[in-house]
């Protein structure tokens, strides 16, 4: 079973391998020019370079980032119930009924947020 | 060969999950202890890979390493924190996290009974996905219709602390 | 064979009871309905769902007289069990969200305006609960665990432009995942040694193997847990804290439904997979106990705030409900629901007080009760009707729910705790009736808070508690028996 991943262990490594080696290479050749606190500074078209280099984000942001994990998790329980429909449908709509329960209940959640204005950026 | 492959790839991500977990604990930068935090994360499902949980692995890393630690880098941008400028000596709380660490280690020890043979549940055979679907749509159809409703309490809870209602007055003048 | 339709329907079938009519299934129902409702209507009314949330609850209170009882079944395959003890229980948190909701009412004055999912949230909290006094098996136990959880911190920190509600939801949040994190931990490893999630199956396997450590750990993982969800000492610190900042309606929900949900999950451990390690079990609870009776007694003593005080006083009245558990005789498990019955009354009746006469968000000192004998007589005797059956003075319930406790832990040999418990309640008394010298005996203090009036409405729910108070007290023995009746379906 663990053969089939050896690749993608190569890959992981080789990855590994090229982004530690670029790291690398440039500490060993960025040591050989002349620094100074000039040419660390980010280049603004010339002009010298003002403010926080990380600002402060909105709340917004993680407003919406909090509903895309909530509706993230629903999407976490469909691939299970994708891979196993077509076998259980046979035996009951149970499996049907199941899931278009929880899709309606969190279609609740998501009507809510559409007249409660989340999703709207402006307000 | 079989054997070999899977340690060596347990002992990678082993190695991995512990060095970056202490990166995770020791930065000073509350940007890069995130980001050794999704590390931490990729390497544990990496780990839950070597075990042949093929869904919780990359469950793991889809929601833990991509969606989770998201929250966690817009809570540190939202808070604009800096570095941590100095590191206050908090012997006491050191060494009481030292003592819970050693207690935890030591109920696994102990508890889980290291170098004991124990009958383990045995592993499914085939697709992990196939069978945890059927338990979930059969014996845990009750947990997951509920998941629903928490998942709903969620968002609402979401929006009620968090989104800035501007119309306030408006509000109240229909309240 | 059709496996999956008959693990959804019950097993054991003598009355036609399908899954659709389970009572939190409806609750669930009533409180999606009151969210579309809230969020579809066309005119900005909070008086409208307040009402309707009341109402529904009322109606979901009388329709519980109608519960087939007597009857034993299962649904979803084990997952779910029908029985007294959950009537009982399911029963409790019908009152106290009735009483909650009635009581969030009067918030709406405290910066609630125009989010009315205030009266809505109780309902998805209630279902929770009633699918914990259900539990079977110990994944649908965590998620309804963690729904009303998630539920009892978004009403925590509803007023979140108050910093005293906002930190209790902080500290709520922290303590609830710290909780969570041993529960599904102690879960985990009972998982791994036993081998199901089923409380009839672990039990099984848990029985076969309890000189297992592993097994040891795992248990005392899970009652941590509980422990924290019940605020028993030494995991209680959270409770003066976010009692004081919550608005007072939660803090009343908290006292009450919380608790009493996380009495009924720890007696469907002790009846269903921790049967087989009880001499372990009991270990544990008695030193809760002992240690919440005093922490929670003592700790009292020395608080100026009305609603700090209730936080101690509900660590040691947990403190009384673990003892009667560790008893672990069926007079034992009798006299803790009397208890908890007493309990929930005599406290909601408190906090509706505490509620009604406090407009302020935030703190509740005890100068601010100054004079209110004088001002408000009737207000001051119903707060001292429930004052006095929670110290446990002699005509009201709380005494008979000490006294039972007390005589079922004596049968059983534990002369320590009964003195113990006979010891701090005896100390309890002073900050119980420091509150009714403050009431009675105190000068008014000038530019005081005390609110102006009440409703009919709001007086109605004060008085009914009141009285069922003296009730449940008048005849103990009936109201036992009924109990009795109710959980061993006689």
């Amino acid at each position: 079973m663990m053969q089939e991943y050896f690749a993608a262990l190569v890959q992981v490594a080789a990855a590994a391998v090229v982004a530690g080696g670029a790291l690398a290479a440039s500490v060993i050749l960025g040591k050989i020019g002349a620094r100074s606190k000039a040419k660390d500074t980010p280049y603004e078209c010339g002009l010298n370079p003002e403010g926080n280099s990380n600002p402060r984000f909105s709340v917004k942001f993680y407003l919406i980032a909090m509903l895309f994990i909530l509706f993230d998790i629903e999407i976490v329980f469909l691939y299970p119930w994708a891979v196993v429909y077509a076998d259980m449908v046979k035996e009951s709509w149970v499996i049907f009924g199941s899931m278009a329960l929880f899709q309606l209940i969190l279609a609740v959640g998501f009507v809510y947020e559409f007249k409660k204005g989340a999703l709207d950026w402006s307000r | 060969m079989e054997s070999f492959v899977s340690s060596l790839v347990f002992w990678v991500f082993a190695t991995g999950l512990v060095a970056f977990s202490v990166l995770t604990v020791a930065g000073r930068s509350p940007v890069s202890s995130a980001m050794s935090l999704v590390a931490t994360m990729i390497f544990v499902g990496g780990i839950l890979i070597t075990l042949q949980a093929y869904f919780l692995g990359m469950m793991q890393v889809m929601v833990y390493a991509g969606a989770v630690m998201v929250l966690f880098l817009f809570i540190i941008m939202l808070l604009n924190l800096d570095q941590e400028s100095v590191r206050k000596k908090a012997w006491v709380k050191a060494l009481s996290g030292v003592a819970l660490c050693g207690g935890l280690f030591w109920i696994l020890l102990g508890g889980l009974g290291l170098g004991q043979s124990r009958p383990l549940p045995p592993v499914p055979q085939g697709s992990d996905i196939r069978d945890l679907g059927r338990l979930l749509f059969t014996e845990y159809l009750l947990p997951f219709e509920l998941t629903a409703v928490l998942l709903l309490v969620a968002i609402v809870g979401v929006i009620l602390l968090c989104h800035q209602v501007r119309d306030r007055a408006a509000k109240k003048g229909g309240a | 064979m059709n496996t999956v339709a008959t693990t959804l329907f019950l097993q054991k079938s003598q009355e036609p009871m399908q899954w659709w009519n389970l009572p939190e299934v409806w609750w669930i129902f009533v409180g999606i309905l009151l969210l579309l409702l809230e969020m579809l209507r066309p005119r900005r009314n909070s008086a409208s769902i307040a009402k309707a949330s009341i109402f529904a609850f009322a109606v979901m209170l009388i329709a519980s007289l109608g519960w087939p009882t007597g009857l034993e079944t299962t649904f979803f395959g084990g997952a779910y069990q029908w029985d007294g003890l959950a009537i009982f229980f399911k029963r409790i948190f019908l009152i106290a969200g009735l009483a909650t909701t009635w009581m969030m009412r009067k918030c709406e004055a405290q910066g609630i305006q125009g989010r009315d999912e205030f009266y809505i949230l109780p309902w998805f909290a209630v279902a929770a609960m009633g699918f914990v006094s259900s539990v079977g098996d110990f994944v649908t136990g965590f998620v309804s665990i963690e729904l009303l959880t998630v539920c009892s911190y978004i009403m925590v920190a509803f007023y979140r432009s108050d910093r005293f509600s906002l930190e209790a939801g902080a500290k709520y949040l922290v303590i609830g995942a710290l909780s969570t994190a041993f529960l599904v931990f102690g879960i985990t490893i009972l998982f791994g040694t036993g081998g199901s999630l089923r409380f009839d199956q672990l039990a099984n396997s848990l029985a076969s193997g309890h000189q297992d450590p592993a097994v040891t750990m795992g248990v005392v993982l899970v009652l941590v847990g509980v422990g924290f969800k019940l605020a028993a000492a030494p995991f209680h610190w959270w409770a003066p804290d976010v009692y004081h900042g919550a608005p007072t309606p939660v803090s009343a929900f908290l006292a009450v439904a919380s608790k009493a949900a996380a009495v009924v999950f720890l007696l469907r451990l002790l009846i269903g997979p921790f049967a087989p390690l009880w001499t372990q079990c009991q270990q544990v609870l008695l030193a809760l106990a002992g240690a919440s009776l005093l922490v929670g007694n003592l700790g009292a003593l020395s608080q100026r705030d009305v609603k700090r005080v209730m936080g101690y006083s509900s660590v040691s009245h947990a403190g009384f409900i673990l003892l009667g558990i560790s008893a672990g005789s069926q007079p034992a498990m009798l006299s803790v629901c009397y208890y908890l019955l007493a309990y929930t009354l005599a406290t909601l009746l408190v906090f509706g007080v505490i509620c009604g006469m406090i407009d302020k968000t935030g703190g509740s000192l005890m100068r601010q009760f100054n004079g209110l004998a004088q001002s408000r007589p009737g207000v001051a005797w119903l707060m001292t009707i429930g004052m006095l059956s929670l110290a446990g003075i002699p005509p009201l319930s709380g005494f008979f729910g000490k006294w039972f406790i007390f005589a079922s832990v004596w049968q059983e040999g534990m002369y320590v705790m009964v003195f113990l418990a006979g010891f701090t309640a005896v100390a309890s008394l002073f900050y119980y009736l420091a509150i009714v010298r403050h009431m009675f005996f105190e000068k008014p203090a000038d530019g005081r808070a005390i609110s102006s009036g009440l409703s009919f409405g709001y007086q109605l729910l004060l008085v009914v508690l009141a009285v069922a108070t003296v009730a449940v007290g008048l005849v103990p023995g009936a109201v036992q028996r009924a109990i009795y009746a109710l959980i061993f379906n006689l």
